[in-house]
């Protein structure tokens, strides 16, 4: 974490929570994917009057696929590009870190349960990620290198069946379709409504714009972190 | 330029009528005295004509008795040869018979003619004939000259027994290609009279080139061609035909390529020929097993196809039983989608429903919907 960052915001009244690097790959991440999931779904669901009106302004059926296929590529470059920055950088390694699945995150979720449901005093110190959001970047995780594999084998047909049946194939574009539409329905459902949408950041969080969140948010759904800030910035007071 | 032609024809042919064709239909005694003068050279069996230049021998005898059996048995000679006006024509050699001096809608002498004739000007045919090519056919080379037979007939050269040797004549190599094919042998041997002809895929006057896409055959139409007999119930019952296959082809990469505009995409005929066609189980074809991958890997589609590629069904319904693992994954993927939708669902119905109690909470003094969920 930059710390000067830090102690700029917590005087403005804000979290530092995500650095301008983070925020790029974050919208080029999220145009991508809308790419993709338009693109895609408009071929799984071809037969559907939307579907048929995407292809044909996607430009037909080639059109189409050049669309989805340069998506994937740009998509593909950020994720190296993502995987470089949590690994080689500093701030990237603390991020990866933050993200880690632990054994506490386990425990965070259930004592939050149990908080919900009345019967526990405090609320866990959840830290910068809460159980939930792991999860979500682990399973982001998956699915978008299990995409990748399963697209090079539709986009390489000939060199797939070097190795792969035909049958497989087959198995292939039904994993690849139902995944996309599972990923797609989640990052509506769940990010696009827990981060955006729901009460607490309704109509729209700000974070991912000015990488800023307030410090009386943090405090109430991210306690860990905001003890972590406290620890940086020296002042007990607040 | 026909349309033209026959317009002119036709008015002449009017002020003609009233003399040239009284009492028709009866066998009129105009149409003896004419035969009788024709027959005088024609109705010779040995009447033969060298032709000074190259010394082709045509044969000019005319049976008599040909004609009486034709739908024209009550037309005289020179009802059609109109250009014969004297008798001998050492010097005239007949032109080529129209057929539209009687054949175009609403002819007054009952000439039967349908719509679909007009296209014959833009097809294939008709666009030969206008480039002034020798060997474009004229109604006459399809239909028969003196022999006409009604189109029902079985003698006719578009029953389904004539009507592959009628097109073969000029195309020798589709026409032998298609009557060693499943469709050609179920035809000629008379054990499928569903099967398809030239003119159930190429249609009759209508015939174009198969870059045109108004061609039957046109690469977006083949699988339409196809259906026609392969997504009957009635036709695929009778012979036992899988009738998936238009559907799993039309839901396949290859079917929704072409549906949208591809022109590259294989269609039924890619694969399975189109005037040769044999069933799967036949070693010469290409849908045998062992053949698969050479077909597959044909320059335009997958060079370099291994033997993998005959490894699974080609045509298959993820969502049949029979279709083994696919099925199985299809099924579980859609299980999974929509416990997955659901539970997103409820998640936000609870979370919006929490809202809507925890601002009653607040009223009377309880914590304001405070939660610990760090989404």
């Amino acid at each position: 974490m930059n710390e000067e960052r830090v102690r700029q915001a917590f005087e403005q009244g804000y979290a530092y929570r995500m650095s301008m690097i983070m925020r790029i790959q974050h919208v080029l991440f999220a145009l991508c994917l809308s790419v993709l999931a338009v693109s895609g779904l408009a071929l799984m669901f071809h037969d559907t009057m939307f579907g048929a009106f995407l292809i044909n302004l996607e430009g037909g059926f080639e059109g189409r696929g050049t669309i989805h296929r340069g998506a994937a590529i740009v998509l593909i470059a950020l994720s190296i590009f993502h995987i470089g920055y949590l690994l080689f950088t500093r701030t990237g390694r603390q991020e990866l870190s933050e993200r880690m699945l632990r054994a506490k995150d386990f425990g965070d979720f259930l004592e939050a349960v149990r908080y919900n449901a009345g019967r526990a005093e405090s609320p866990p110190l959840i830290g910068k990620f809460g159980f939930g959001q792991k999860v979500h970047f682990l399973l982001a995780g998956i699915i978008v290198i299990s995409m990748m594999v399963s697209g090079f084998i539709l986009w390489f047909p000939t060199a797939a069946m070097s190795f792969l049946p035909q049958w497989a194939m087959r198995v292939v574009l039904v994993v690849h379709g139902y995944e996309g539409l599972i990923a797609f329905i989640v990052l509506v459902l769940w990010h696009l409504y827990d981060i955006h949408l729901s009460r607490k950041n309704f109509p729209m969080s700000e974070v991912w714009l000015s990488g800023l969140m307030p410090l009386e948010k943090v405090k109430r759904y991210h306690p860990g972190e905001y003890q972590k800030i406290l620890k940086i910035v020296g002042d007990d007071d607040k | 330029m026909i349309n033209k032609r026959s317009t002119a024809i036709a008015i002449i042919f009017l002020t003609g009528l009233t003399f040239s064709l009284a009492g028709l239909p009866e066998k009129s005694d105009a149409q003896d005295v004419v035969l009788k003068n024709c027959s005088i050279c024609h109705g010779k069996q040995s009447y033969k004509r060298v032709v000074a230049r190259s010394g082709e021998v045509s044969n000019l005898f005319v049976d008599e008795k040909s004609l009486a059996k034709s739908v024209h048995h009550n037309r005289t000679c020179d009802d059609c040869h109109a250009d014969i006006t004297t008798v001998p024509h050492e010097d005239h050699k007949p032109q080529p018979v129209d057929c539209t001096r009687c054949h175009y809608i609403d002819n007054p002498v009952g000439a039967p003619q349908i719509e679909d004739y007009e296209l014959y000007s833009q097809s294939v045919h008709g666009q030969a004939l206008e480039e002034g090519k020798e060997n474009a056919p004229l109604c006459q080379d399809c239909h028969g000259s003196h022999n006409i037979q009604r189109i029902a007939s079985p003698m006719s050269p578009f029953s389904p027994a004539n009507v592959g040797r009628t097109c073969g004549k000029c195309h020798r190599e589709a026409y032998n290609g298609w009557n060693s094919s499943v469709h050609g042998k179920a035809l000629i041997y008379n054990t499928g009279s569903d099967a398809p002809d030239c003119i159930s895929c190429h249609g009759e006057h209508d015939i174009f080139s198969r870059e045109d896409p108004r061609s039957k055959t046109h690469h977006s139409k083949v699988s339409e061609d196809c259906a026609q007999c392969h997504d009957e119930m009635e036709i695929a019952t009778k012979y036992g035909l899988e009738r998936e296959q238009v559907e799993t082809f039309d839901k396949s990469f290859h079917g929704i390529a072409i549906r949208f505009g591809s022109t590259v995409a294989a269609n039924c005929a890619s694969c399975h020929g189109y005037h040769d066609i044999l069933p799967s189980t036949d070693p010469a074809s290409r849908v045998y097993i062992d053949n698969i991958p050479k077909t597959c890997g044909q320059a335009d589609c997958h060079p370099g196809a291994g033997k993998n590629f005959a490894i699974g069904k080609i045509h298959v319904n993820p969502h049949h039983k029979d279709s083994g693992l696919v099925y199985y994954v299809s099924k579980f993927f859609t299980v999974l989608t929509i416990t997955v939708m659901a539970g997103l669902v409820i998640h936000i119905a609870l979370d919006v429903g929490r809202r809507i109690l925890g601002v009653k909470k607040e009223k009377t003094g309880g914590k304001p919907g405070e939660t610990s969920d760090a989404e």
